[in-house]
């Protein structure tokens, strides 16, 4: 689905003392199919980029296109239009285990789609296919969302989301407080989910998920872009100047290079490959 | 002397489902202790249950030489500090400086006795230049270092962090890790416990236990829990970045001598 920015800005308690400008002139097309990352520093103004997207918040001044829908500063929005794009676009917060509601797992899941006004059995039918997806069997569905661990609880809210079918995935954080292997399952559902048309925008912290998953990366630094391109060609940039760390295999990787060993010039996404461009260089 | 003594522990939330199976360790004063394992693990009970949270508990143990009963629970838990997970839900005041006196007031501590020791414990974690902010202009890291001199406030022999970084941005997660080796180097004799996840973090530690579904699975030096790649990878966690790099190498056959130990050994290894 296009989504385009046009020189949007975005003002944080406007004649306030407050006053703060998260987004400072943003200009942005999103085109194709992509697994696109967008990281920066907390406070750089990448949870509010997003958040434009399902016209969470209005733009300041400049304008967000969502397909065919404005999200402009002053252009009047139905409540009925703004459910179709949100209807669209799923958003996943950070920490959503915190949003869930309902007494059980299978009433919390089949909320959204219910809410999007498709019939209640279709709705369980989409809540138990999308609880499947994320890896909780049956023996969930009945059981209060409050007693699951926090593992468990991060999936059922992203079964939530998933439930409702967005075309548009935005996650905050996704993987933030869960240990590594919920951490790889997580990454790896919504790759899948990806690859199967869903268009997926993760913003985040960690520069290892970057390196791992994202086809185009974009640097927010105060409100503004700072950089936007491949992965590759980020890391072998000086990130300290957005203080951004740099993925463990490219750290690695330059510092090997700076002391003359040339490893071939590939994407590195995991250890292995970086174990087969260290031997390669090696044999050289 | 064991600061914390658990021999043959068991716990259970829900009787058929046990959450803590025949536990025994051991841990000295003045260590610092990684105990690490995935969600729902057991860890966080385990720490819960060292923090004197629980009233009953199946087993013998001796937190600080005190049995863990009733009677000792308040002595228990006088001498230990617990920071949480959630940097938003235990800053409890509207200044830093009110933040870390709150332990003190509860503890009828003289009002100018007060000052001396929160100017030197905020000091201590790098947060003396924010006596007056207010939480909501502190970052993350900025409030778990509050809520650590709210616990060092209270001259603790054991400080419990409970998923302390796991929240945290990597700028806020460094400092935490930074404050950790300063705190070990200023006040050898207090004991740290972290419940992680982060293995890079659990590498830094003296001693790292790992739990997996109510058991100890492992229980060493880092080197030493860290050379288990294959019993980690059952109980569904990583290998710190050098560990799995090794593995990742000489699964391409490229031989990494065992004398090799850390990361810059490597790379002087692999340039030489």
């Amino acid at each position: 689905m296009p989504i385009i920015f046009k020189d949007v800005k975005y003002v944080y308690g406007a004649k306030t003392p407050f006053e703060y400008d998260a987004l400072n002139g943003i200009d942005l097309t999103f085109e194709g199919h992509k697994l696109t990352a967008i990281v920066g520093k907390t406070g750089s103004g990448k949870s509010t980029l997003v958040q434009h997207i399902n016209a969470l918040l209005r733009p300041t001044s400049g304008e967000v296109l969502i397909d065919d829908f404005v999200n402009g500063p002053k252009n009047k929005i139905k409540a009925k239009e703004i459910k179709e794009l949100r209807k669209k676009v799923g958003l996943v917060f950070q920490f959503p285990e915190y949003q869930l509601f309902q007494e059980t797992v299978e009433k919390d899941v089949s909320f959204a789609p219910k809410n999007f006004g498709v019939p209640r059995e279709e709705a369980i039918e989409k809540a138990h296919e999308a609880l499947q997806r994320v890896g909780l069997d049956e023996s969930f569905y009945s059981r209060s969302p409050f007693e699951l661990s926090g593992g468990e609880k991060r999936k059922v809210a992203i079964a939530g989301i998933l439930a409702a079918h967005p075309d548009v995935l935005i996650l905050d954080e996704p993987t933030a407080g869960l240990d590594p292997a919920a951490s790889k399952e997580t990454m790896d559902l919504f790759k899948q989910i990806h690859s199967e048309g869903t268009d997926v925008f993760l913003v985040t912290h960690d520069m290892n998920l970057v390196a791992r998953y994202a086809d185009r990366v974009i640097v927010i630094d105060d409100g503004r872009i700072a950089f936007d391109g491949d992965p590759k060609a980020l890391f072998n940039e000086d990130l300290e100047q957005y203080s951004l760390d740099n993925p463990d295999i490219y750290r690695f990787a330059k510092a090997l290079t700076k002391r003359g060993l040339k490893l071939p010039t590939r994407d590195l996404r995991t250890v292995e490959d970086l174990a087969k461009a260290i031997k390669e260089a090696k044999h050289e | 002397m064991a600061l914390i003594e658990i021999n043959n522990l068991n716990f259970a939330y829900d009787e058929e489902r046990p959450t803590l199976k025949n536990i025994s360790l051991s841990i000295e004063a003045g260590k610092y202790v990684a105990l690490i394992g995935h969600n729902g693990s057991g860890k966080s009970t385990l720490a819960k249950i060292i923090a004197g949270l629980f009233k009953k508990v199946e087993g013998d143990i001796k937190i600080f030489d005190l049995p863990l009963q009733k009677e000792n629970l308040v002595k228990i838990r006088s001498q230990l500090g617990i920071v949480f997970q959630n940097p938003d839900n235990q800053f409890v005041a509207s200044s830093v400086k009110e933040d870390i006196a709150f332990g003190l007031e509860n503890r009828a501590i003289p009002h100018d006795e007060m000052d001396p020791i929160i100017n030197e414990v905020a000091e201590e974690v790098g947060m003396e230049k924010f006596l007056d902010a207010a939480p909501e202009n502190l970052s993350g890291g900025q409030k778990q270092r509050v809520a650590i001199a709210g616990t060092l406030a209270m001259k603790p022999r054991l400080l419990l962090l409970d998923e302390a970084t796991s929240m945290l941005d990597p700028r806020g997660k460094k400092e935490i890790l930074n404050l950790i080796r300063k705190m070990r180097k200023d006040n050898p004799e207090l004991t740290i416990v972290s419940i992680t996840h982060d293995v890079e973090e659990a590498a830094l530690a003296d001693e790292v236990i790992v739990l997996n579904d109510g058991e100890i699975v492992l229980h060493g030096t880092p080197e030493e829990v860290f050379a288990h790649r294959d019993i980690l990878a059952q109980v569904r966690l990583d290998a710190p970045f050098f560990d799995s790099l090794v593995v990742a190498l000489k699964a391409e056959g490229v031989a990494v001598p065992d004398d090799i130990k850390d990361i810059k050994a490597l790379e002087d290894y692999l340039c030489r």
